[in-house]
């Protein structure tokens, strides 16, 4: 009866065992998917275009879930996982850098648009008339001029 | 007096455009107003048909709906709770329920997705409210917070009738 009691004591301190090693390797995965998606949230603060990683880490969530539910294949769809946040991981540094440039780029780009504008005001206050009149002589230079009131006249007393 | 007027059109056309031009320019990708969005749908993936008489251990399937306009990447974690009319739930306070499952997903800002949901409750219960909370990672204190949004869906679950002996 003793050793009875005692196999099934073993048993089910085993199976306890097996199952929080099941439990604690699927929270292991969580928890990196966890820690690389806080690093993704500041790499999008400086500008990264974070759209194809989050794609990576939302799969890896996808294969945590199908672990829960599938036993069986639980360390294939695990290491699965944990492959996507390695890649995801690595990738960040880049993606940064990327992001950081395209900022840059585009503060240069509204610096210039407001240079320009600056620029092309001052222009205009200067040539601008000139160059308005001068398009516009240019424009009507074909021009042929005809007096039609004196012509009417004219062909009146003719007749 | 001419080229005076000429100067000022040109000038104020000049910087209309470029004030224009530089606003839409500093103002593109900014969010005026954030939101996150929960929708349940019924097994369709439509507004509607909702199960509302299921037998014990049914499987209910349903469709839940999660659009971030956060103006950034968010982690939704969304709990499946079975709770009753006394619950109380609103913005602020979750439900203090049992938790029947829960979906995590990683949205970029502007995306939406549709999870498949399929419970099953394993007691017979009346006026039963399926609960789904949205809660968020916080990726600053590392911790889930509710996030005030969440759907119901009232059913009534009964004990499937065996036939008389």
């Amino acid at each position: 009866m003793k050793e009875l009691a005692a196999s099934i004591i073993s048993v089910l301190i085993i199976s306890s065992i097996i199952i929080q090693g099941c439990m604690g390797e699927i929270e292991d995965v969580t928890r990196s998917i966890r820690d690389t998606y806080s690093k993704l949230v500041k790499a999008e603060e400086r500008g990264a275009d974070v759209r194809d990683a989050a794609m990576k880490l939302e799969k890896a969530l996808e294969l945590v879930k199908e672990a829960e539910e599938h036993p069986e294949k639980r360390d294939a769809l695990l290491s699965e996982a944990r492959k996507l946040v390695e890649e995801v991981e690595s990738s960040i540094p880049i993606l940064i850098e990327n992001g950081e440039r395209r900022i840059f780029w585009r503060n240069l780009t509204i610096a210039f648009a407001v240079v320009m504008i600056a620029l092309s005001a001052l222009l205009t206050y200067y040539y601008g008339p000139r160059i308005f009149w001068t398009l516009w002589l240019r424009i009507r230079s074909h021009w042929i001029m005809e007096i039609i009131e004196r012509e009417k006249e004219s062909d009146r007393r003719r007749s | 007096m001419i080229d005076e007027e000429v100067k000022a059109i040109i000038l104020a056309i000049i910087i209309i455009v470029g004030v224009f031009s530089i606003a839409q320019m500093i103002s593109t990708g900014r969010i005026v107003e954030p939101f996150s969005a929960l929708g349940l749908l019924g097994p369709k993936m439509k507004i509607g048909d909702y199960p509302r008489n299921v037998l014990v251990n049914q499987t209910i399937n349903l469709y839940l709906f999660v659009d971030n306009h956060e103006g950034h990447l968010m982690y939704y974690v969304i709990y499946a709770k079975l709770g009753n009319k006394s619950t109380v739930i609103n913005e602020n306070i979750s439900a203090n329920a049992p938790i029947l499952d829960k979906y995590e997903v990683i949205l970029p800002h502007g995306e939406n997705i549709t999870i498949p949901v399929s419970l099953r409750i394993q007691r017979p219960y009346r006026n039963a409210r399926l609960i789904f909370e949205m809660w968020i990672y916080d990726p600053v204190n590392e911790t889930l917070r509710y996030h005030g949004r969440w759907v119901q869906l009232w059913m009534n679950i009964t004990a499937p009738v065996t036939p008389a002996e």
